[in-house]
């Protein structure tokens, strides 16, 4: 089973760096985007089973990518982390179809935990 | 016509008439005179012619003729005997009838007379000039009680009474002396005993240009005598209150009033000393007011219990007590004092059939005081009593119109300081302004109470009804409006405000108390507001920091965890950077404390138990507490119904007040946490839990504060003050409460009520 591949999309290097060396750590095939347009780029040019996205970014937000992932018939499980971990952000990625919420700061072990839970879970038969 | 009189008519009848006979008698005497002289005459004329001879022939014939003038008269006399006696049978005859006629009016007169006697009222009597009865007739029994012929030969003078005496003695002479006398009255002594008053009209009757006797009527005039002294009496008593009216009506005050009636009753009794008590119906004594003739060293302030002694006795029975010789000196004491008297009289005083006080009356004298007195003081003490009510009224409207002047006067007063105080109120924007009210007695005045670190206790201006904190034992506490509804109902509230005018100053006080608390009630509340709207900014600000920091909080925890990771574990640097992980952590934590509170976000609700949650969450802290040497017990109910709940707030409420309460027992203690389900009749059921700890206690004035944002008894840095005003907020938007009760040093209990499964539906749920 070849490994899997996910999308970190942060508008901080620093977190995007961060994210790669757990996940890569971990295994996964870690690619980088720093906004919602340069993630749904990369969405369309390659193929992702994760894509890991902030919610506050510039030109295009974590919840618009979140919209337009879901509105594709793509197979991409989607974990959401932030630094504003409110309940409504929370439900809201719920309703978006993130599979996981998981609120900064984290340690490497909950990224990983929420990664993997995430592509564990069954994908909902999108319509 | 009367029987006895005759008439003139028949008087005229039996006259004899004597001239009638005389008349013809003298005629015929006449004619044999005129036949003599004629004859003689011839005789002696013609003698002359035939001389002597003839004449002595012839002297037959002359002695014939000169027999005439003899036998003329006899027949003469003849005729007038017989006549005479014709007329004499005739007036014996009438003479008898004529008798006849006076017997019978005699006798009718007699009897009469006879009936006269019998029927008069009044005595007739004759008495001799050596004064004794010749003949007594009339009603000599109804007057002097035996038959007239009992008095018959007695000597008048004996009947009289001694009083009467002398008049009689004088009135007899005057009559016996031929004098005019009046008709008089005496006072006589009858067979009974009984003294009765007659009248007497008398005159004299003379024989042989004597007087020898005296004849009178007696009256008996005792009734009207009787009723003259009446009159008398009454006049004498009319006087009386006249005078006494007049005097005692000369004033209007009390002690003017009963010293002119004093002045009065004791001129008219004739007595030394007079005094009056008033009746004091209150206590049931009578009370020395005045008093005349006593000895200057009266106790003015004397005062007899109604019963106790003579005047005591006369009030108690409402009617007068006379003594007339003094056996028992105690009882006339209160009248007489240490004087010695005779006779006491001792008359209540009534008005209207109210006892207004006792008169008292003394005299040396034994035997001073008569019957007819008594009524009479019986009369002149009304008379008295009435002025006295008048004088008391008089006084007391007196007394009432100097009380309304001297409200009015405060009144004023009041009304001045009030518009004043309203004044300062409107010039300086404060409600602060209070009225002194002097009158006012002080709560612990009433309660004499002595809790020095009452907010009440020695403090002028803060009423025990107006502060919150006060030490009266189990009274209803909290701010004014809170309390006022019970303290108006406490006896302190009512003392505390003898006369209208304190209760009017506190009225005011109270508006302003009121109105001060309100405004500061205003006040607090736009404090909220502003506080509100400053937690809504940090929470803003809060969310942006939040996110801000965590970015780069990330990347240190992130890295710091690779970096251990990488390094073989003996590493000195791997220390480092496990300290380096935790303080990330905390500051993780520092940040999301300060989202949570933040956080307005909608709830998870979801059916649950509420015991299960409690043991999550007590999992959580256990070691804690053993670390605080707090022992945690639970008193779980059986069958504690589902509540409907957001599971993650519910523990976060439990972990607040769980973890203020092991803060409270720092030094160590005894934790019980109680599930019981409530089902009230007709009312939701809901799920009550408790947390009782035995820490040091919230104080009063603290309680108001405990579930305020930001209010916190711990030292700075250990608590933010926001766990239990989000842990209220959290339970109210499940429809729940939570409230404490807490007694300092003893410790503090929480409880929280949340509705049960069944019935939150409505509850709003997240999509």
């Amino acid at each position: 089973m070849s490994s899997m591949n996910v999308l970190i999309v942060d508008d901080e290097e620093v977190i995007r760096d961060v994210c790669s060396q757990i996940l890569e750590a971990e295994g996964y095939e870690v690619s980088t985007a720093c906004n919602g347009r340069e993630a749904l780029r990369e969405v369309s040019e390659n193929e992702f089973d994760v894509v890991v996205t902030d919610i506050m970014m510039p030109d295009m937000s974590g919840l618009e990518l979140l919209e337009v992932i879901k509105s594709t018939s793509l197979d991409i499980c989607t974990v959401v982390i932030t630094g504003l971990g409110t309940f409504d952000m929370a439900t809201q990625s719920d309703r978006l179809g993130a599979r996981e919420f998981v609120v900064k700061p984290f340690t490497p072990d909950e990224l990983s935990a929420a990664v993997g839970k995430a592509l564990g879970k069954q994908k909902p038969i999108s319509g | 016509m009367l029987p006895g009189i005759l008439n003139a008519d028949a008087l005229e009848a039996v006259k004899f008439k004597r001239e009638r006979l005389r008349g013809p008698v003298y005629a015929i005497a006449g004619l044999g005179l005129l036949i003599n002289v004629i004859y003689f005459g011839i005789i002696f004329a013609t003698g002359a012619k035939d001389g002597r001879a003839g004449f002595w022939e012839n002297i037959s014939e002359h002695l014939f003729i000169a027999s005439l003038l003899i036998i003329f008269p006899l027949v003469a006399f003849l005729v007038y005997r017989i006549m005479a006696g014709y007329r004499l049978s005739d007036y014996s005859k009438r003479l008898e009838l004529e008798m006849e006629a006076r017997n019978k009016q005699l006798l009718d007169l007699m009897s009469f007379n006879e009936n006269i006697m019998d029927s008069v009222n009044d005595l007739i009597f004759v008495i001799g000039s050596d004064g004794r009865f010749q003949f007594v007739g009339g009603n000599c029994g109804d007057i002097l009680g035996c038959e007239p012929s009992a008095l018959v030969g007695h000597q008048f003078i004996e009947l009289v009474a001694p009083g009467s005496v002398a008049r009689a003695v004088n009135s007899f002479e005057s009559v016996l002396r031929g004098l005019e006398v009046p008709p008089y009255e005496l006072e006589v002594v009858n067979d009974t005993g009984e003294n009765r008053f007659i009248e007497i009209s008398s005159t004299s009757y003379s024989d042989e240009q004597r007087v020898s006797a005296q004849v009178g009527v007696a009256r008996d005039v005792t009734e009207r005598k009787r009723l003259e002294q009446h009159v008398v009496e009454r006049n004498r008593e009319l006087a009386a209150l006249n005078a006494v009216a007049t005097a005692v009506g000369q004033s209007l005050d009390l002690d003017q009033v009963l010293g002119s009636a004093l002045d009065q009753v004791a001129a008219l009794m004739r007595v030394e000393k007079a005094c009056v008590y008033l009746y004091d119906g209150l206590n049931s004594e009578l009370e020395l007011r005045a008093f005349k003739g006593a000895s200057a060293s009266v106790d003015k302030s004397q005062r007899i219990k109604l019963g106790d002694t003579v005047l005591g006795q006369a009030a108690e029975q409402r009617s007068p007590i006379l003594i007339n010789s003094n056996d028992n000196p105690e009882e006339t004491a209160a009248i007489a004092c240490e004087d010695e008297i005779a006779s006491v009289a001792a008359i209540p005083m009534q008005y209207s059939g109210r006892l207004v006080g006792v008169l008292g009356l003394a005299s040396d004298e034994a035997g001073h005081f008569s019957r007819a007195d008594i009524d009479l003081m019986r009369v002149v003490s009304s008379q008295i009593a009435m002025a006295m009510e008048n004088a008391l009224l008089f006084e007391d409207s007196r007394k009432k119109a100097r009380e309304l002047a001297e409200r009015n006067r405060e009144l004023a007063l009041a009304t001045d300081e009030l518009s004043n105080l309203i004044a300062v109120a409107e010039q300086e924007r404060s409600f602060s302004v209070r009225s002194k009210n002097h009158h006012l007695v002080k709560c612990w005045e009433i309660k004499d109470c002595a809790e020095v670190g009452c907010p009440s206790y020695k403090s002028e201006n803060r009423r025990c009804w107006q502060v919150a904190g006060t030490h009266c034992g189990g009274e209803v506490q909290g701010v004014f409006a809170q309390k006022f509804g019970q303290c108006e109902k406490c006896e302190v509230f009512r003392l505390a405000r003898p006369d209208r005018l304190t209760e009017l100053g506190e009225a005011f006080n109270n508006m302003m108390a009121m109105l001060e608390q309100t405004a500061e009630e205003q006040q607090q509340l736009q404090e909220q507001l502003v506080q509100s709207s400053k937690l809504a900014a940090i929470g803003e600000l809060a969310a942006n920091i939040a996110h801000e920091i965590n970015n780069p909080l990330t990347g240190v925890l992130g890295h710091t965890v690779l970096l251990s990771r990488s390094l073989p574990e003996e590493d000195p640097s791997v220390e480092n950077l496990h300290i380096i992980e935790n303080e990330t952590m905390r500051a993780r934590d520092i940040v999301r404390n300060l989202l949570d509170f933040s956080r307005q976000e909608s709830l998870s609700m979801k059916k649950a138990s509420i015991k299960k949650i409690m043991d999550d969450t007590l999992t959580l802290l256990r070691k804690q507490a053993e670390l605080a040497n707090v022992e945690i017990r639970h008193r779980y109910e059986e069958d504690i119904p589902a509540v409907h709940v957001d599971v993650n707030q519910m523990k976060q409420i439990f972990v607040n007040i769980l973890n203020n309460a092991i803060h409270a027992m720092q030094a160590g203690g005894l934790l019980t946490i109680g599930i019981k389900a409530v089902k009230p009749d007709g009312r939701r059921p809901w799920v009550e839990v408790s947390f009782s700890d035995t820490g040091k206690g919230i104080p009063p004035e603290m309680m108001a504060r405990v579930f305020d944002p930001f209010f916190t008894s711990k030292d700075p840095g250990e608590g933010t003050g926001l766990g239990l005003s989000i842990s209220r907020r959290i339970v109210e938007e499940h429809g729940g409460s939570i409230d404490v009760v807490s007694e300092v040093g003893k410790g503090s209990t929480f409880t929280v009520k949340l509705p049960t499964a069944n019935i939150t539906t409505d509850i709003k749920h997240v999509a």
